[in-house]
C-alpha cells in the first residue's frame, strides 16, 4: 500500500501521536530511535528524499522498505558522502541551475544533518548483557526486530545457568556487563520472533541449554486509520478512528498469576507455563477522540478494561516534537 | 568609438586564456574522479545485488527442506539439537543484511546521480558564458572592422580632397592613421577573444556531454535497481512474516530473478564507464595540452605588429566571417522551414 504525498506527513504525525499517548516503556523498541525514524520520514523534514511512503497493508505500519531508505541514508549522512557536505551558497547555487535540483539537495543536507544525531529503528539488533554471576548465571537479552508485517517487537530473555555456565555458552565477556554473543543467537531469535510465545521459551530453553526464568514480547501495531485496512472482525468504534495497539506479553518468575487483558484475541488453547511461572497478556490502544471513550466503554463491556489513551495528532509539522515523556 | 563591454588587453586576454585553461583542467579532473567514484558505486552495488542474489541458493535448499514434510516441521525437527539450533543460519537475517548493504549502495548512487546532475548544470552554465563571450567579441570584432574601413575610405578621399593646406592635411591624416592603428589592435585583440571563447567552447562541450551522458546513466541504473531492490525488500518481508510458507519462498526466488535484470544493465553501464574513462577523457586532456601551445603562441609578439596592410587584411577577414556567418544562419533556417 502507497500513500500519497501529502498524505505521508499526517499519517506519519498521527503514528507518532500514538506513540506519546501510549509511552511505550523498555519492554518495546526504543521511543526515542522510534519517533526520530518517523520524524526524518516525513516529508516536511527530508522533502521527497524516502517517498513513495509504502506501508505494509495489513498492519497498517510503515513498511521495510520505506524504513530502510532512511537507515540507507543514515549510513551515508554519517560517512559524510556525497550530499552531507553542502553549504547555503552551494544549494543557493544548485536552485538557480535547478530549482528542483536544488531543493532535492537542500532537503538530503537537512535530513543528514538530523541522522547523525542519534540511531533509528534497526531491523533487527541483538544485546546481551550480565544481569549476575554468583548462585547463578543470569543473562539477559534483548532483541528488537521490524517484524515481516510491520509491527515492531522487542524480545527480552532472561536466562539463569549454573555458576560456571558462561564459559560453556556463546557469549563472551566484554566491557561489564555487556556481552558479545555468537551470530547464531541472533539468527535463532530471528527465526523464531514469531513464534508462540510458550513454544518460544521451550525452544530457548533447549538452545542454551538453561532455564528461561523470563521471556517477554512487546509489539507495536497495527495502527488502523481511515482509508487503511483492517480485519473484518474490528469493532464498530474503530471504523473512523486512528487505533494504535501496544502488545505485551510475558512468562515468567515474577508473574503471579495467569492475566489475559486482551478483548481483541483468545487465551490460547491448553498453554502450560513452566512450574511457578505464569502468562500475562495485555493490549493497550491509543485511539483518537471521540471514539477513545467508545473503546473504554466496549472493553470494560467485553469484561477486560484495558487502557485506552486518546491520540491527538500534532497538527503543526513545524511545532516542536515532545521527545521526553 | 564604443563596444560592449570592456575592449581588451593583452594581459587581460592572457589572464583569461589562464583562467580558462585552469578552470577547463579542474573541470577535467572534477568529471574524472566522478567517473571513478561512479564506477566504485555501481561495481560495488552490482557486487552487492549479486551477493543477493546468491542467497538464492539457500532458499532453494530451504524450499527443498520445506517439501518434506513442511518448513516448520524441518525447523521443529532441528530444534532437538541445541549446536544445530545456534549454527544454523537464518535466511531472513542473512537477507535483511545483504539488503541493508545494497540499500545503502543504492542511496549512495542516488545521491551521486544529483552530484552528476549539479556537475552537468555547471557545465551547460559555463557552456552558455562561453557562448555569451564568443557572441560579444563577434559583434565588436564587426563594429571594429567596420570602423577600420571607413576610416581608410577617409584617409583615400583626403589625398582627393581640394582646399586643404597641407598642415591641415598632414593632422588629419595623423589623426586617421593613429585611429587606424588603435582599431586595429582592437579588432585583432577581439578576435583573439573570439578565438579564445571558440576554442574552449568544444571541449566544454564534449565535457558538458560527458557529464550529461553519465548523469543519464546514472539515473537510469538507479531507477532500475530501485525498483529491483525495493521488490527483493518486500519479499524478503514476506519471507520474514510467513517463514514456513514454502509458496513465499517461491516469490522470493521470483524477486531474486529479477534482479538478474538490474545486474545485466549493471554490466554494460560499468562496461560504458570504462570507455569513457579509457577514450574519452585522455583525449580531452590531450586537446587541453594542445590549446595551451596555441595560447602560448597567441602570447607573442604578434599584437605588437603593425600595418595597414594587415589593418585591412584583418577588417577584410572579420566582415568576411560575418558575412559568412549571416549567410549559415540564413541557410540553416531555411532547411528548418523545410524540414518543417
Amino acid at each position: 500500500m502507497t500513500l500519497p504525498r501529502e498524505r505521508a506527513g499526517p499519517y506519519l504525525r498521527a503514528l507518532q501521536a500514538g506513540l506519546h499517548a501510549l509511552s511505550p516503556s523498555d519492554v518495546h523498541v526504543p521511543l526515542a530511535e522510534a519517533l526520530r525514524h518517523l520524524e526524518v520520514l516525513d516529508p516536511a523534514l527530508s522533502g521527497d528524499l524516502f517517498l513513495p511512503a509504502e506501508l505494509d497493508p495489513h498492519s497498517g505500519m510503515p513498511a521495510f522498505t520505506w524504513l530502510e531508505r532512511a537507515r540507507g541514508e543514515q549510513i551515508l549522512a554519517c560517512e559524510g558522502g556525497a550530499g552531507s557536505t553542502y553549504g547555503e551558497d552551494e544549494l543557493a547555487r544548485a536552485r538557480r541551475l535547478d530549482a528542483a535540483l536544488g531543493e532535492r539537495l537542500a532537503a538530503r543536507a537537512t535530513a543528514h544533518r538530523f541522522l547523525r544525531t542519534g540511531s533509528l529503528l534497526p531491523a533487527t539488533r541483538l544485546r546481551a548483557a550480565l544481569r549476575r554471576i554468583g548462585r547463578t548465571t543470569d543473562v539477559v537479552l534483548t532483541y528488537d526486530r521490524l517484524a515481516g508485517d510491520g509491527r515492531w517487537v522487542r524480545l527480552v530473555v532472561d536466562l539463569s545457568g549454573p555458576p560456571r555456565w558462561l564459559d560453556r555458552s556463546p557469549f563472551r565477556r566484554l566491557d561489564d556487563p555487556h556481552l558479545a554473543a555468537e551470530p547464531g543467537v541472533q539468527h535463532l531469535l530471528t527465526r523464531h520472533s514469531a513464534t508462540p510465545l510458550l513454544s518460544l521459551q521451550g525452544a530457548l530453553a533447549e538452545a542454551f541449554g538453561v532455564r528461561v526464568s523470563r521471556l517477554s514480547r512487546g509489539t507495536i501495531g497495527p495502527f488502523w486509520f481511515p482509508g487503511g485496512d483492517r480485519p473484518a472482525d474490528a469493532p464498530p468504534w474503530a471504523a473512523r478512528a486512528l487505533v494504535l495497539h501496544l502488545l505485551h506479553e510475558v512468562v515468567g518468575d515474577d508473574v503471579r498469576r495467569d492475566v489475559h487483558l486482551d478483548p481483541l484475541s483468545r487465551p490460547p488453547q491448553g498453554e502450560r507455563p513452566p512450574e511457578g511461572q505464569h502468562v500475562f497478556r495485555e493490549r493497550r490502544l491509543a485511539v483518537s477522540p471521540p471514539a477513545d471513550h467508545s473503546a473504554l466503554e466496549w472493553s470494560r463491556a467485553q469484561g477486560q478494561a484495558i487502557v485506552v489513551a486518546p491520540l491527538r495528532p500534532r497538527p503543526d509539522p513545524s511545532a516542536p516534537l515532545r521527545r521526553s515523556l | 568609438m564604443s563596444y560592449e563591454g570592456l575592449v581588451p588587453t593583452q594581459a587581460l586576454l592572457a589572464r583569461k586564456r589562464d583562467e580558462l585553461v585552469a578552470k577547463q583542467a579542474d573541470r577535467l579532473r572534477q568529471v574524472d574522479d566522478m567517473l571513478r567514484a561512479q564506477q566504485a558505486v555501481s561495481e560495488a552495488l552490482r557486487d552487492e545485488l549479486g551477493a543477493l542474489r546468491e542467497k538464492g541458493v539457500v532458499l532453494d535448499e530451504l524450499e527443498a527442506r520445506a517439501s518434506e514434510g513442511g518448513l516448520l516441521a524441518a525447523l521443529t525437527r532441528t530444534l532437538t539439537r541445541r549446536r544445530t539450533m545456534l549454527e544454523r543460519k537464518s535466511v531472513t537475517e542473512g537477507l535483511i543484511s545483504q539488503y541493508e548493504t545494497v540499500n545503502g549502495r543504492l542511496r549512495k548512487a542516488t545521491a551521486f546521480s544529483d552530484e552528476l546532475r549539479l556537475c552537468a548544470l555547471d557545465l551547460q552554465n559555463q557552456v552558455d558564458q562561453l557562448h555569451e563571450e564568443l557572441g560579444r567579441a563577434l559583434r565588436n570584432e564587426q563594429r571594429c572592422a567596420q570602423r577600420i574601413r571607413e576610416v581608410e575610405q577617409q584617409l583615400a578621399a583626403l589625398d582627393e580632397t581640394l582646399g586643404l593646406s597641407p598642415e591641415e592635411s598632414d593632422r588629419t591624416r595623423d589623426r586617421l592613421t593613429f585611429e587606424e592603428r588603435t582599431e586595429a589592435v582592437n579588432l585583432e585583440l577581439f578576435m583573439a577573444e573570439a578565438r579564445l571563447a571558440r576554442q574552449h567552447l568544444e571541449p566544454a562541450r564534449k565535457l558538458r556531454d560527458t557529464m550529461l551522458g553519465l548523469h543519464e546513466d546514472m539515473a537510469r541504473f538507479v531507477v532500475a535497481a530501485t525498483s529491483t531492490v525495493n521488490a527483493a525488500g518486500r519479499r524478503i518481508q514476506a519471507l520474514g512474516m510467513a517463514a514456513d510458507a514454502p509458496v513465499v519462498v517461491e516469490e522470493l526466488q521470483q524477486g531474486l530473478d529479477e534482479l538478474q535484470a538490474a545486474m545485466d544493465a549493471t554490466e554494460a553501464y560499468v562496461a560504458q564507464s570504462q570507455t569513457l574513462l579509457t577514450d574519452v577523457l585522455p583525449e580531452l586532456a590531450r586537446r587541453l595540452e594542445q590549446q595551451q601551445d596555441v595560447h602560448q603562441e597567441l602570447g607573442g609578439d604578434a599584437l605588437d605588429e603593425y600595418s595597414r596592410e594587415r589593418a585591412r587584411s584583418l577588417a577584410s577577414q572579420a566582415l568576411q566571417d560575418a558575412a559568412e556567418a549571416e549567410v549559415d544562419e540564413a541557410l540553416k533556417k531555411t532547411s528548418r522551414r523545410k524540414s518543417l
